[in-house]
Parts: structure tokens; C-alpha cells; sequence
């Protein structure tokens, strides 16, 4: 769908457009009334627009804000009080009055002066309060922010046993600042970015400036301007623009996080963030394949156990992957490869199901599919429902009424809590598991044989600003290996810190 | 071109499916366990033992192990399986059978002629055991224990049983193929008879049949396939009784032996010198004998008792029946290849002649009780 | 395509290792009409000093003139056709005789032609995404394969019988003999490498010479296990090491030939692909954009096409694939045609040294 926009967009502007792409900056008016006038216009049937006029000695000023987003206490306490019982000097100009209000008597720490009505408008959009006074062209931006926002929690989707509760919320600033928190030094850059014709989303474009390549930086920043999207309301849609440009792949190339102190690891590497304002993560790039099996319990547990769990990871993971498939090619094509008893015992239960082998495997990971995504969709007070149904339709009545095999069954449910070992490659492995069962199903052995390759050198293929999607692994970096299938300890992880972007090129 | 390519994929995933549409499932297959060849009026009978898929379902670990017997007529192997899969419906899978079983009167006319069919289908392991039976294959499979047929499993573990009791070889279908083609070895199969002790059947692998290219031309008896294990070095776990005239018996179990054999040119007659180093214990004896004291007696006794097996199994088979069925002719080759192809000689011939010079050194390692 | 990529010594060592290990795997002496595979033992150590001899020509001329290309001007555009027809030839050869493996030895229920047009497909994928995707993708399976035949060979150890082992050349030098040639003529990375070795950056000298060594020594030791395991057995057997793998076995881990299978379709796959990959390689030299363009889709139809006609029938599959055929396409596009443009460029740098 997007593609789609982009080209469009690309290719050829409608005509009549073009005006509308052209937009005219307008200054800010000296005139009280007018600026006024201008702002109610804009926000017309709109009931969250406050503005309150009061007279500063003799002259005419007004506040606008929007219902909501400010903290009226702080509003009141550091800006209205101060301006109304401020000493103005009465017969300085207005100007100079102004600047006096503004370097003198109020006791904000943030403002800004405003010039033209979009710096206006996305000031007071942003939450800030905006200050006008009669004969003044400038428009005074004062941060005193105060809507509602979710408090710092633990990230639902990424849980760990040791480590840092806290997890990203939807307020840019917060997040900033957890981030902040975490690396304590000045070359850590924020720059600030706006996306979104429509909905002028901040976005917060992150990374340490002593370790981070320029030329990725710089390809990023492009890629980030060439975003023509109207909306932009998660981080998950700048994505398919961060990505290479026309690769298809299941694995995604970036990666989102929910937890600072992951992703401040991985800046820490040389890598880039991006902060989206509304959205409880951040998107790093560029990604590896290896990084799926990193979490951040892997870095707070002993090396020997953190070493024993990605192992397992990884076995998890071709399991979840190729387990259905396999099992459909063997039963089906190769069953010399089962033990006597085994042969034995799965010929009985094919025998005693109406369904072919593949069919049944189909049925059951489709049904599995619908529960899990029931179960994600229903409301709390309903989801042990899904369980019951789950446990009774397809663990007990399905075998026992013998439309399902046992074997089958138990295939399935071994495959699905093995995909839940790595929930962020859920998604490529919930389809691989579907088409490698159906070539299993068809060509056998063989099949899955050839399909496996091809997905090798599909993911071998893919690379991510000049870095190579599996690089540690291939290309091969022998001093690499202490954090990809293994996790070494300390001493060694803190010996060379790696930068991502010296990862062989090209290879 | 992406959609050109899209449109082709989604073409050919069609096309794709095809590929289960002549498949067959595990349960609709005749799993093979077991076969037997027979001959009669210059035809093959088989008799195969496949898995009873039906009953093996559930729990029932004893359902589990149920076989089903087929049995067909046929003017070669192929013909007869083609019967056999009409009448049982299902497409033989060959992959798990582990036994292979001949009849006496097939084996005498010669494997040559139908063991092509187990080497050229690649579903048969070179590792299925290999037996000859006693008057007919067809019989030993479908001999009845307690009232069950007896499985392959069971006929294996009988055949593996003889094997550690060392009366007999586990010999594989590689092993038996790679020596009936080869011109100086003869090959071996494990014999198994059946026989009846108290109204009940009993099965008894404890014998070796050995060939003579593909024709089987004798069968050692318990003591001969005794002493063929002694001169292999295989006699790990033989029992043997002795008898003296002082202690009058004593029954001895091998523990450990070790084999030396060397073949040699003497004034153009072949040598072959057999050392035997075996270490033994003696599980069962007479009341008053002192077997530490009497260690060298006894020691003496069962070497003097082995070389006897030796020389027994080596006239059976090398001397009577022109069979070398130790390796002899193999072992001269290795080193005296040139002499033997210049010279044009008949190794086995020149064994019938040749002198055996077999030393056996004993050592009771313990006595168990004194 | 894409640019190219460099490879790196360990990745050439993968890929061409694999393509080593389809040959190895299928050792047929009934299709090098020898009689046993004994004697293959010193065929493989003799191959390797003659593999040493092809290899010189094309290491010595990327070394003195790294930047060359065998491909331009007017003796570029033969040479192209040559190291063109030579790769479709053996990609030809490999799928066929992949297919004929499939056809004789595992007799699958789904039609072959399926699978056929599912490799063929696959292997257009793969050569699209370009040599870095092989090449990276051959680390991975090499790793795969090494553990796999690791494990073969450990359960085989015990299966081995001495007497199976005669003295060598005890059926003449013949034998032997004819093992250099099965071997040479089916020594398929040496025309490779005239043509890529330009991709390749780090110690060329190790990274061949290594490669060298350890197949030839991994076909020594496939020899050595196949003939112990299984000795006069295999006198009857088409394809020898499929053969003794249905016979190792570990513990509960029996049926080891699926091992086998997966790892002879991985190889043969990864070897397809990359002589795709290499004719197109060679295609790029072409300077019309639109054969450049299609020179993958083009290589893998002809060597579909070609691959499924060509053992309809058995005279012409053994007179195409014929071994002496194929060893002197192998010394032409290994040897002897980077010598003659090494000759040419000496005596070029010559003459404009002398003026």
C-alpha cells in the first residue's frame, strides 16, 4: 500500500496540486485581533481551543492554549501571574516591553519566540501555550506541557527476569530522557525531525556521534526526508522507507524495541535510533539476523547459562520452522527414517484419521493460528475461555473423536511453544512453517531440502546500509562468535567494542 | 516483469500440488519386517512378515508388536511381490525389514539367481541379517511362541542371542553379498532351525551354513561353529564343556581371545600358523575340584579341547567341502598378490593341503568360586 | 545483478568445496567403467598434484595482472563462449546426474520433473540475488555438511574390515589410471576459478592450496570408510557411499542416507546455482544491457531444457558426459586458455618495455 502512495507520488503530481504542495509562510501579524482571528479560524468548530485575553497595564495580550494538553496550574503559577503582576516600564515601547515580559518576568524554562503561524501552530499543537500582545509580530511559544500520559512501565512484549523495568512510552520527551539517563555523555545527539504531512509527527533521530558511521547516518536522514506519508502514527510505518529499496524479505531489517536499555546497547555499537512522539518504542537500525536471538536477560545472567538458552534459542527456532515440514515429508515420503515402534505407531494414528498427513498438519496450525489470534484479540475477563475451548475442541475431542492424530497434535503444540521462544521472529516463522509443510507434503525430503537453501540465500542475500543481514555468521568473524551463538563473559564482550558499520563490506 | 514472475509462481504452485496426488500414506503401505525365499517346482514362494498397522494403535503395547503374514507364488522374486501386493493392498516398503531368511534347498541350488533383487533395490540396508533355515524360510516365519507368531524382531535378537552365545554369526546381507562374489572367501549365514522341546516350539540359531560361491555346501554343527569363533578371534562369551578323566567335567567360558594368524609359503605348500591367546573362567565344575590348584590342569585341558575345535571346523569346511571360510587365501593375497597372479595358483585348492599349526595359550583368569 | 561483491578466501573455500562434495558423493567407478573404488585412493593424490599444475596459470596471471579481464576485446568474446557453453555443459551434467540419483536410487512418489522445476527455480533465484548470497550462503552449509559427514564417518569407523582392503593397483595400473581422468574430468572448480579469482580478495596462494588439500583428503577418507565398510558389496552398487551410509548407524540415530540425501541435494543445489551464477557472470561481459539483464533466466532454461533432454537417451548422455570429453574441456578452460592470455599479456608488457 505504501509503495503504492510512493509511486503515485513519484511518478506524477495531479494536476492542481501543485499549489497546495507550494506553501506559503505567513508572517505573524502585529495586529492582536488579527493573529486572533487566524487561530480561530483554523480551529473552527473546534471546543478544545482556549484563548484568554487580559490587558498588561494598558496594553491588549492574549493567551492561547488547547484544552488539555497544558498544565493549567503551571500556567497560572509561572506565566499568567508573573505577566499580570509584573512592573512594566510604562513608557518603553511595546517591543522592549515584550522583551522584558519575556527575559524578565516569566519563569518558564522553556520558550521560544514564533515568527510565521506554522512555527505558531505547531507549538500549540505541541502543547506549548502561545502569548500575543497587541503591536508585537512575534508570538511567544512557552512550554508549560501537561496532558495525560501513560507512566513509565514494564514493556509488555519484550519481559525479562533481571534487568530494567522501565520501557518506552508514548511522550517523545520521556523517552529522551530515559535514554539520556542511560548514557551520560554528550556525544549522544538527538536531532529532531518532523514526518507526516498531515499529522507533522516529531520524530527524534538518535545515535553516539564518536561511534556512529556518517555515511549511514547521512543514507538514513535521506531516506527519512524521502517519507511521504500524510499519517504517521507508530513507528512500525517509517519501516518499509528505512528498508532497501524493492527487497521483499521476512526478516525485518530494523528493528522496533520497547526497552531502553536494549536499545541504548545497540547505539552503542554504532547503530542509529529513531523515536517516534506516540509511539512506546524505537526503531534501531541497522539490524542483524544474530540480534534476533539477543535479549537483554542474555547480559544480566551467568555466561554459562546465557550460552545454554540462545543455543536453545536457536534450536527453538528451527524447530518452530521446520518441524511441521519435516514431519510431513518423512510420514509421508520417508518413513524408513523412523524407528520400527515409531513407523508403527504413526501408521496407526494416520490410519485411524480420515485426513491425509498433510492436510491434518494444516488443519491443526490453522486452528492454532485463529486461537492465538483470538486469544490476543479478547478481552481479559474472556481469554481463559480460549484456553478451555483450545484444551477441549482440539486436545481432547479432536483426537479422541479421531479427526486429528495424536502424533500430529503433538508435532503442532511442540512447534508453537517453540515459536514463542523468539516472539519477534514469530511473524517470518508462522509463514515459513505453513509453506515448508506444504512442500514437505509435496516434494518430500527433497523439497524442504531445496526450500531450506533458498531461504538461506534469500536471508544471506539481504543487506542493511552496506552491513550484511548475517554478518558474525557469514560473513565470518571469528571474534564474533562470543555473542552470537554463545554469550562470553564480560571480560571478553568489554575487550574490543564492536561498530557494526566494520563489518566486512561487500562479502 | 515482478508481475509477469508473480503470475508464472502462482502457476506453477498449481502445477506443484500435483506432486501429492499420487502419494500414498504410511498406512495404506506394506511395511516389510521379514522375508523368506523358498523353492519348489522352480518357483520362488515368499513369505513376508509385515506390521499389522491396524493394531498397533493405542497403548497396547502388546497389540503394538502384531505381525500379518503374506505368502505368494512366483517365477521370480519381483513376480511373487507383485502377488503379495495385490493380496495385501499396500506398496511394500522394504526399508525396515531387518531379516532375510533362506530356505535349504534354495540356498543349495544357489543365491546367485534372486539375490539381485535385494542388491538393486536401494530400500534394502545392507545391514538386514541374513539366515539360512532348516528345510523352509516359510516355516521359521511363521512359527508359533504361546501362540504368536513370532516376530522379526525376535527372530534378530534370537539370531543376536546365538551370536553372543557365539554358536553362530550376525552376518549382514553386505557382508554375505561382498563374500559370495568374492572368489577366495566363502560366505557365512547364521542357521536356524526350528525345534520342539516339551510340545513347545523353540527356536535355535547355533550352527553356521557356509557357501561355496552361491551354493550353500554344508552347515557347521555347535562344536565346528565353536571352533571357527576361536580361530576368528570372535569367542567372546563361549561356553564349552570338558571332560578329563580326573576332574570329569568342566564347563568353561571364554572371556577374552585374541587371534593370530599368519599364511606362508614352505618349499611351495602353504602354511598357516594360528596363535590363540584366550582368557577364560570356569563357571561350572564338579564338586571337589580345586580349580586354583588345578589351574594349569585345566588350562591345559581346554587348550588341547580348542585346537580340536579348530581343527574340526577347518576340515569341515577347507578340507572336505573345498570352502575357505576364515580368510586364509584373503591374507596370503595381501602380501604374495604378484606371486599368486604370475603364478596362476588355486589358493583354496593348495589350503586343502596345506599344514595348520595351531597353538593355543589359556589362562584361567578366574575360578568364580573355589 | 548488482555490483560485484568480493569474496573472501574462506567463502571460495565453502563454495568450491561444495561443488567438490557433489563429485565426491557420487563417485560412481561403474560410470568411470573402472571396477572398484580402491584403487581411487591413489587416483585422488595423483589429482591433487595435477589440480596443483591447472590451477598455476590462473593464479599467476591474476597475480601480476590483478585488474585483467580474460574477457575483452576479440579473443575475450571466444573466450566467452568457451567458459559459457563450458559452464552450461557441467551445470547440465550436475542436474542430470542429480536427477538420475533421484530416479534410480530413491524412486520418490512425486513426480521428478516437479522437483526438477523447483530446483531449476531455485537456482534462478539464487544466481539473480548474485555471488555474495551463495557465497555467504555456502559458509552456512558447509558448516552443516562437515558436521553431518563428521558424524557418518565416526559410525562407520567400527564397520570396518581390513580384509576388506586389497593391495593397490592389484588389478593394474589401469584402474588407477582411469580414476586420474574420472577424477579430473569431474574436477569442475578449476575452470571456476580461472573466471572468479578476480573476485576474491586475501591470501589466494593458502586459500587455493587449502582448498586443494582438504578435498582431496576428504575423498581419501570417503574412499577409505566407503571400501572397509562395505569391500566387494559395492561391486554391485551404482552410487558406492550412498550405499554405506544406509549402514552407519549411532545408537538410535539409524538410516544415516537421509543425511546423506539432504546433504548431496544441498550440494548439488549450491553447485547449480553457482555455475548459473557463473555463466552469467561471464555474460556480463556482454556489453548489450538486455542479454546482461536476462543471462541468469537464459542459463538456467538452457541447462533445464538441456539437462531433461539430454539422458532421454543413454548413447548421448554417455557420449556428451563422456570423461574424456569433459577432461579436455577442463584442461582447455583451466589450463590452457589462461595460459595463452598470460603468454599474451607477457609478451605485450614485453614489447612496450622494449620501445
Amino acid at each position: 500500500m505504501f509503495y503504492l502512495i510512493k509511486n503515485i507520488l513519484e511518478r506524477k503530481i495531479l494536476p492542481g496540486t501543485e499549489k497546495k504542495l507550494i506553501k506559503k509562510i505567513m508572517p505573524v501579524s502585529g495586529s492582536l485581533e488579527e493573529n486572533l482571528t487566524y487561530f480561530e479560524s483554523s480551529f473552527e468548530n473546534c471546543i478544545d481551543l482556549r484563548v484568554r485575553k487580559f490587558k498588561i497595564k494598558s496594553n491588549n495580550a492574549a493567551i492561547i492554549t488547547l484544552d488539555g494538553m497544558v498544565d493549567k496550574e503551571t500556567l497560572a503559577i509561572s506565566v499568567l501571574n508573573p505577566i499580570l503582576k509584573s512592573n512594566l516600564p510604562e513608557n518603553e515601547q511595546i517591543l522592549k516591553q515584550y522583551e522584558y515580559m519575556k527575559d524578565e518576568v516569566l519563569s518558564t524554562s522553556e520558550q521560544m519566540e514564533c515568527f510565521n503561524y506554522e512555527d505558531a501552530m505547531s507549538s500549540l499543537m505541541a502543547g506549548c501555550t502561545l502569548f500575543l500582545i497587541e503591536g508585537v509580530p512575534r508570538i511567544l511559544s512557552i512550554e508549560v506541557q501537561g496532558f495525560e500520559s501513560r507512566p513509565i512501565s514494564e514493556p509488555v512484549t519484550e519481559v525479562t527476569q533481571k534487568g530494567s523495568r522501565e520501557g518506552f512510552v508514548e511522550k517523545i520527551k520521556v523517552n529522551i530522557t530515559l535514554i539520556r539517563r542511560r548514557i551520560k555523555n554528550p556525544n549522544l545527539k538527538f536531532e529532531r525531525m518532523v514526518i507526516g504531512s498531515v499529522s507533522k509527527t516529531p520524530i527524534c533521530l538518535f545515535y553516539l556521534d564518536d561511534m556512529v558511521s556518517p555515511k549511514i547516518l547521512d543514507d538514513v536522514k535521506k531516506r527519512l526526508k524521502e517519507v511521504n506519508l500524510k499519517y504517521v502514527l507508530s513507528a512500525e510505518y517509517l519501516i518499509p522507507y528505512l528498508e532497501e529499496k524493492n527487497s521483499f524479505s521476512l526478516f525485518n531489517a530494523v528493528w522496533v524495541s520497547e526497552r531502553p536499555d536494549s536499545v541504548c546497547g545497540k547505539i552503542s555499537e554504532g547503530r542509529i535510533g529513531i523515536l517516534v512522539d506516540g509511539a512506546p518504542n524505537a526503531v534501531i537500525l541497522p539490524y542483524l539476523f544474530a540480534e534476533y536471538f539477543q535479549t537483554m536477560d542474555d547480559y544480566n545472567q551467568r555466561p554459562y547459562f546465557a550460552s545454554l538458552i540462545r543455543i536453545l534459542k536457536y534450536m527453538s527456532f528451527f524447530i518452530s520452522m521446520l518441524l511441521p515440514g519435516i514431519y510431513v515429508a518423512l510420514g509421508t515420503f520417508n518413513p524408513e527414517v523412523f524407528p520400527t515402534e515409531v513407523i508403527n505407531k504413526l501408521a496407526a494414528s494416520i490410519g485411524d484419521t480420515p485426513f491425509p498427513l498433510l492436510f491434518e498438519t494444516l488443519i491443526i496450525l490453522f486452528i492454532y493460528e485463529i486461537m492465538r489470534e483470538a486469544g490476543l484479540r479478547l478481552p481479559r475477563a474472556l481469554g481463559h475461555a480460549v484456553s478451555i475451548v483450545g484444551a477441549l475442541v482440539i486436545g481432547e475431542t479432536a483426537v479422541t473423536s479421531g479427526l486429528i492424530g495424536a502424533p500430529t497434535l503433538m508435532v503442532v503444540a511442540l512447534t508453537a511453544i517453540s515459536s514463542y521462544v523468539i516472539p519477534n521472529l514469530y511473524e517470518p516463522v508462522a509463514l515459513l512453517r505453513l509453506v515448508f509443510a506444504v512442500v514437505g507434503g509435496v516434494m518430500g525430503v527433497l523439497g524442504i531440502t531445496l526450500l531450506f537453501t533458498m531461504t538461506l540465500i534469500g536471508v544471506c542475500a539481504k543487506n542493511n546500509y552496506g552491513v550484511p543481514f548475517t554478518t558474525s555468521i557469514s560473513p565470518f568473524k571469528f571474534g564474533e562468535m562470543r555473542d552470537v551463538f554463545i554469550r562470553a563473559g564480560w571480560k571478553v564482550l568489554s575487550r574490543n567494542y564492536k561498530k557494526v558499520q566494520n563489518t566486512t563490506k561487500n562479502k | 516483469m515482478k508481475k509477469v514472475s508473480i503470475i508464472i509462481i502462482s502457476f506453477l504452485l498449481l502445477v506443484f500440488i500435483s506432486g501429492c496426488m499420487q502419494v500414498a500414506q504410511v498406512n495404506e503401505k506394506l511395511i516389510i519386517q521379514a522375508m523368506g525365499v523358498d523353492l519348489s517346482d522352480e518357483e520362488y514362494i515368499i513369505t513376508v512378515q509385515a506390521l499389522d498397522v491396524e493394531s498397533a494403535g493405542g497403548k497396547d503395547l502388546v497389540a503394538a508388536k502384531k505381525v500379518k503374514i503374506f505368502k505368494a507364488r512366483g517365477y521370480s522374486i519381483q513376480d511373487a511381490m507383485v502377488n503379495i501386493k495385490s493380496q495385501s493392498g499396500g506398496k511394500p516398503i522394504y526399508s525396515q525389514a531387518i531379516l532375510l531368511i533362506m530356505g535349504e534347498e534354495i540356498a543349495k541350488s544357489g543365491v546367485g539367481v534372486f539375490i539381485d533383487f535385494f542388491i538393486r533395490n536401494y530400500d534394502f540396508s545392507p545391514g538386514v541379517n541374513v539366515l539360512v533355515a532348516r528345510g523352509k524360510a516359510c516355516d521359521i516365519l511363521t512359527t508359533k511362541i504361546d501362540e504368536k507368531i513370532i516376530t522379526a524382531e525376535k527372530l534378530a535378537s534370537i539370531s543376536k542371542e546365538g551370536m553372543d552365545a557365539n554358536n553362530s554369526v550376525n552376518s549382514n546381507m553386505g557382508q554375505f553379498i561382498g563374500d559370495v562374489k568374492c572368489e577366495n572367501r566363502g560366505a557365512i549365514a547364521g542357521y536356524i532351525m526350528s525345534e520342539e522341546l516339551d510340545e513347545k516350539n523353540a527356536l535355535v540359531v547355533d550352527k553356521i551354513a557356509f557357501f561355496n560361491g552361491d551354493k550353500l555346501v554344508g552347515v557347521l554343527d555347535p562344536e565346528e561353529s565353536k571352533g571357527y569363533l576361536f580361530i576368528k578371534g570372535k569367542s567372546f562369551g563361549i561356553s564349552d564343556l570338558v571332560y578329563s578323566p580326573d576332574f570329569l567335567d568342566i564347563t568353561y567360558t571364554a572371556s577374552n581371545s585374541k587371534s593370530k594368524i599368519k599364511v606362508y609359503l614352505q618349499e611351495d605348500k602353504l602354511s598357516v600358523s594360528i596363535d590363540m591367546n584366550v582368557s577364560l573362567y570356569v563357571s561350572e565344575s564338579n564338586v571337589g575340584v580345586n580349580c586354583e590348584s588345578d589351574s594349569s590342569n585345566i588350562e591345559s585341558l581346554v587348550s588341547d579341547r580348542i585346537k580340536d575345535l579348530a581343527k574340526k571346523a577347518i576340515k569341515k569346511s577347507i578340507i572336505d567341502n573345498k570352502t575357505d571360510i576364515f580368510g586364509f587365501s584373503c591374507r596370503f593375497l595381501k602380501f604374495n598378490f604378484q606371486y599368486v597372479k604370475e603364478n596362476d595358483l588355486d589358493l583354496v585348492e593348495m589350503l586343502q593341503d596345506a599344514e595348520y599349526n595351531i597353538k593355543v595359550k589359556t589362562k584361567l583368569v578366574s575360578a568364580k568360586s573355589y | 545483478m548488482g555490483k560485484e561483491y568480493k569474496i573472501s578466501p574462506y567463502q571460495i573455500f565453502s563454495m568450491f568445496f561444495l561443488i567438490h562434495i557433489f563429485t565426491a558423493l557420487t563417485y560412481s567407478p561403474k560410470l568411470s567403467f573402472s571396477k572398484g573404488l580402491w584403487d581411487l585412493m591413489l587416483s585422488a593424490i595423483i589429482s591433487l598434484l595435477l589440480s596443483f599444475v591447472l590451477e598455476t596459470p590462473s593464479y599467476v596471471l591474476y597475480k601480476k595482472y590483478q585488474s585483467c579481464n580474460m574477457f575483452s576485446g576479440k579473443l575475450g568474446v571466444v573466450y566467452m563462449i568457451i567458459y559459457a557453453i563450458y559452464f552450461i555443459w557441467v551445470a547440465c551434467y550436475v542436474f542430470s546426474l542429480m536427477r538420475v540419483f533421484i530416479i534410480s536410487v530413491m524412486s520418490p512418489e512425486t513426480p521428478v520433473i516437479l522437483l526438477s522445476i523447483f530446483a531449476f527455480m531455485g537456482a534462478m533465484y539464487s544466481a539473480h540475488k548474485g555471488v555474495h548470497a551463495i557465497a555467504r550462503t555456502s559458509v552456512m552449509i558447509v558448516f552443516f555438511v562437515f558436521l553431518s559427514l563428521i558424524f557418518i564417518a565416526l559410525s562407520l569407523l567400527p564397520k570396518i574390515k581390513t580384509e576388506n582392503y586389497l593391495p593397490f593397483m592389484s588389478s593394474g595400473a589401469e584402474e588407477t589410471i582411469n580414476g586420474v581422468i574420472y577424477m579430473m574430468s569431474r574436477n569442475f572448480s578449476l575452470p571456476a576459478i580461472a573466471v572468479i579469482l578476480p573476485l576474491i580478495e586475501g591470501n589466494k596462494k593458502a586459500t587455493l592450496t587449502i582448498w586443494n588439500v582438504v578435498t582431496h583428503f576428504f575423498s581419501l577418507i570417503i574412499i577409505f570408510l566407503t571400501v572397509g565398510s562395505l569391500g566387494k558389496y559395492l561391486e554391485t552398487q551404482i552410487f558406492q557411499i550412498y550405499s554405506v551410509t544406509r549402514i552407519a548407524e549411532v545408537g538410535v540415530f539409524r538410516r544415516l542416507d537421509a543425511v546423506y540425501v539432504a546433504t548431496l541435494a544441498m550440494g548439488s543445489f549450491i553447485t547449480f546455482s553457482e555455475f548459473c551464477y557463473f555463466f552469467s557472470f561471464v555474460c556480463s561481459n556482454i556489453k548489450k544491457q538486455t542479454v546482461k539483464e536476462i543471462s541468469v533466466l537464459l542459463g538456467a532454461i538452457a541447462i533445464f531444457v538441456f539437462g531433461l533432454c539430454i539422458p532421454q537417451s543413454k548413447e548421448f548422455y554417455y557420449f556428451i558426459f563422456n570423461r574424456y570429453i569433459l577432461l579436455i574441456y577442463n584442461i582447455i578452460a583451466a589450463f590452457i586458455l589462461p595460459l595463452i592470455f598470460l603468454v599474451k599479456k607477457l609478451i605485450i608488457e614485453n614489447r612496450s618495455k622494449r620501445k
